[in-house]
């Protein structure tokens, strides 16, 4: 019988794994992206550059970001679902080291994070919990249609578009606009 | 035993430098942007994703709890961390409904391995929306262009 998994084959296959599990992470197409996870303890921004003491990292109020071994501050702003940020991705690890798959972007010299899963020591938590919480938060079934599209759902937005309207400049320029490109 | 000792300090005197965040109290004009469509090139050139063309996925994004920016006539971008009296910078009431509002703002910058941080003590001037983008890029993203109202 011959043998389908001779050593070499094994440890190829290993290294295939390794580094299929070292970043998880998958391309946006952003602008100078790169694919790179992120290790470090989660901190509140604010906190870590004012020097303010904190035990809660804002209670989910305040943006978060990663501090490495090396002292550096990495702003992560992003989740992976629509229109969403990552610091309700992040809150629950707190003051924890964790590891995050993800990509920096950037341009002119900023480069901040997107994350798309949070490893910690016993889980890997897809960075997928904000549009469920905010349909907890609204009343709204976490599976539902509205939560597919929660940013059109959002009192908030709604709110604010019917005051000014979807260009921020009154509902005469949204109608202005829609004539002339009324197909 | 000296010179060791005094290397050790002011190795580590440099060390917290480089990590310490350069702190100044300023006066800032610009606009409050959507931080992630702005640096990432998600919606195609920076240009496309200030002003009114971009307002309503701005506010999509400041409802997500995406960071709102301000960007500056120099081309600095800050990420706001907090203003006046409300320290939430996660969906904050007050730069929500500023979005793409080119504000005058007095507060504490900061500069920290090479990102800039603001918070605002306090809105010295709002000019509305006056970048009005939408005449040369439409909506960004279409998804977010005014729609038909429905009719009855």
């Amino acid at each position: 019988m011959s043998n389908q998994f001779p050593p070499i084959r094994l440890f190829a296959l290993g290294l295939v794994l390794m580094a299929s599990s070292a970043n998880a992470a998958t391309s946006w197409n952003l602008t100078d992206e790169e694919i790179a996870p992120l290790t470090g303890t989660v901190v509140d921004m604010r906190a870590e550059i004012t020097g303010e003491t904190t035990q809660t990292c804002g209670a989910g109020k305040h943006q978060l970001g990663i501090k490495t071994a090396e002292g550096k501050l990495i702003p992560v702003i992003k989740n992976a679902q629509p229109f969403f940020g990552a610091s309700v991705e992040l809150l629950p690890h707190c003051g924890k080291v964790v590891t995050l798959d993800g990509l920096y972007t950037g341009h002119s010299g900023y480069r901040v994070y997107v994350v798309q899963a949070v490893q910690t020591e016993s889980a890997t938590i897809k960075a997928t919990t904000g549009v469920a919480q905010w349909a907890v938060n609204n009343g709204f079934d976490p599976a539902g249609k509205e939560a597919r599209t929660w940013y059109r759902h959002d009192p908030r937005i709604k709110a604010a578009i019917a005051k000014d309207g979807v260009f921020g400049i009154g509902h005469e320029a949204d109608e202005t606009w829609l004539k002339e490109n009324a197909e | 035993m000296k010179i060791p000792v005094i290397a050790m300090m002011a190795a580590f005197i440099w060390s917290q430098g480089a990590l310490a965040a350069t702190d100044s109290t300023v006066t800032l004009e610009g606009e409050l942007i959507d931080s992630f469509c702005y640096l990432s090139g998600v919606m195609g050139g920076p240009d496309a994703t200030l002003g009114t063309a971009h307002h309503h996925c701005a506010l999509w994004c400041a409802a997500g709890g995406v960071p709102v920016g301000l960007l500056t006539g120099d081309g600095k971008v800050y990420l706001v961390l907090g203003e006046g009296d409300d320290t939430t910078s996660v969906t904050a009431p007050r730069l929500f409904e500023n979005q793409s509002h080119r504000i005058t703002v007095e507060g504490r910058a900061f500069e920290r391995d090479g990102m800039n941080y603001v918070i605002i003590a306090k809105v010295l001037k709002d000019a509305g929306i006056p970048n009005h983008t939408h005449e040369d890029y439409g909506s960004i993203p279409e998804a977010a262009a005014p729609r038909p109202a429905a009719k009855p």
